[in-house]
């Protein structure tokens, strides 16, 4: 079985958890904040995923950090079980996979937008506004500026990219010039 | 024929034995004989005898005549001896046969030397002949060859220009081609860099702004 469809499973039965007691939100902070310290701690991280460990030494550090984490109990319980089952090293797969879970069921979709230049917020509103329509759903967005798309911007939905730059026109001017089209 | 040449040895050895015998035999004769002719070269010492040969036959005459006497008869003796043991006629007779087969075998052997020689005679034609043949049809095969090597050197020409001609069309699209890409990315280039400088925040506000109509329009 693949490390992506295994840790599907693990988010899976967390989220599962989490709808029972309501506190799924809750759940998705806890793990989000976990891979945030082991992307922070990279060595504390490659301890706890190594194989040369031995699992009681590795649960040892982990209770060490988990003690003065502020993380739910079912949270820590689940950070054991992954660490038991040597899957800590998929957390950060683990975290997208439930983070994703979450979204879908609080019917909340992400939204990253790159913007050549900064947006106003009357502007971003609107386009908040025509993303949620566009898709149905609650919107998070995620603003950030790349100067090399010169002007206009680039709104990134999963796996739907709606490209409205000046680079991208200047681009497919250019690939139209190349093809002869203009001749 | 091993049988017959040993009686052939045989014979020839009981003639060389009794010519053998006849010359020992005949020695005394012979050596009185010589001294006798000895003394007469001697005038000398043989006075007297000299008185006696002129006066009738001698002593030793008469005993040299008698030597003589034995030694032929035993010639004589030794020859019918000779001939009743050795089978003459059948010797000359054999010998007779086997050159008669020798000459027949010889006349048969050049028989089968002429009908040989006529067969290899034959031959020989045939094979002038067949080298005729060879020689027609490996020239054939060779105007054959230099015809089909010309053909294909004509075709392989043929090919190498149209395949240079190819090469010269393609070398001159891929110019052409370089060409307009360098003139597009220099356009490219020029146009990026003049829509950077004149960019303004008014003009983002409206691409965002038409970005925004064009996705409501989606919906």
């Amino acid at each position: 079985m693949s490390g992506s469809k295994i840790s599907r499973r693990y988010a899976k039965a967390l989220l599962g958890l989490g709808q029972q007691d309501n506190k799924y939100d809750e759940y998705g902070q806890d793990l989000n904040e976990f891979q945030q310290f082991c992307s922070v701690n990279e060595e504390f991280f490659r301890v706890i995923s190594s194989h040369i460990f031995s699992v009681e030494d590795k649960k040892n550090v982990l209770d060490y950090v988990l003690k003065k984490a502020p993380f739910s109990d079912l949270v820590k319980n689940f950070l054991r079980l992954l660490l038991d089952k040597n899957r800590i090293g998929a957390i950060d797969d683990i975290t997208d996979n439930y983070l994703k879970f979450t979204d879908e069921v609080s019917n909340i979709t992400r939204a990253d937008i790159i913007t050549a230049k900064p947006l106003k917020k009357k502007a971003l509103a609107k386009l908040e506004k025509a993303i949620s329509d566009f898709t149905s759903m609650e919107v998070k967005t995620a603003v950030k500026e790349d100067e090399s798309l010169i002007g206009g911007l680039v709104v990134k939905i999963g796996d739907l990219v709606l490209d409205g730059s000046i680079k991208a026109q200047l681009n497919g001017l250019k690939e139209s010039l190349k093809r002869g089209e203009y001749n | 024929m091993i049988s017959q040449k040993i009686k052939r040895f045989k014979a020839a050895l009981i003639l060389f034995l009794a010519l053998a015998g006849l010359l020992v035999f005949a020695g005394p004769g012979t050596a009185s004989n010589t001294h006798e002719s000895a003394s007469e070269t001697s005038p000398q010492v043989n006075h007297e005898e000299a008185g006696h040969h002129a006066g009738g036959i001698s002593s030793g005459k008469i005993i040299d005549l008698g030597y003589r006497t034995l030694n032929f008869s035993l010639l004589v003796i030794i020859l019918f001896v000779i001939y009743r043991k050795i089978p003459v006629k059948d010797f000359f007779e054999s010998r007779r046969e086997e050159i008669k087969k020798e000459y027949d075998n010889l006349i048969k052997n050049k028989e089968d030397s002429y009908k040989r020689y006529l067969e290899l005679e034959q031959k020989l034609k045939e094979f002038e002949h067949e080298k005729k043949m060879i020689l027609e049809q490996f020239r054939a095969q060779g105007e054959a060859e230099k015809k089909r090597i010309i053909a294909e050197a004509e075709n392989r020409a043929k090919q190498i220009h149209k395949q240079v001609d190819l090469n010269i069309a393609r070398e001159f699209q891929a110019a052409q081609d370089l060409l307009k890409q360098e003139l597009v990315e220099t356009a490219y280039q020029g146009a990026h860099d003049i829509i950077a400088k004149e960019i303004n925040e008014k003009d983002q506000s409206r691409l965002v702004n038409e970005f925004i109509t064009k996705m409501e329009k989606l919906h």
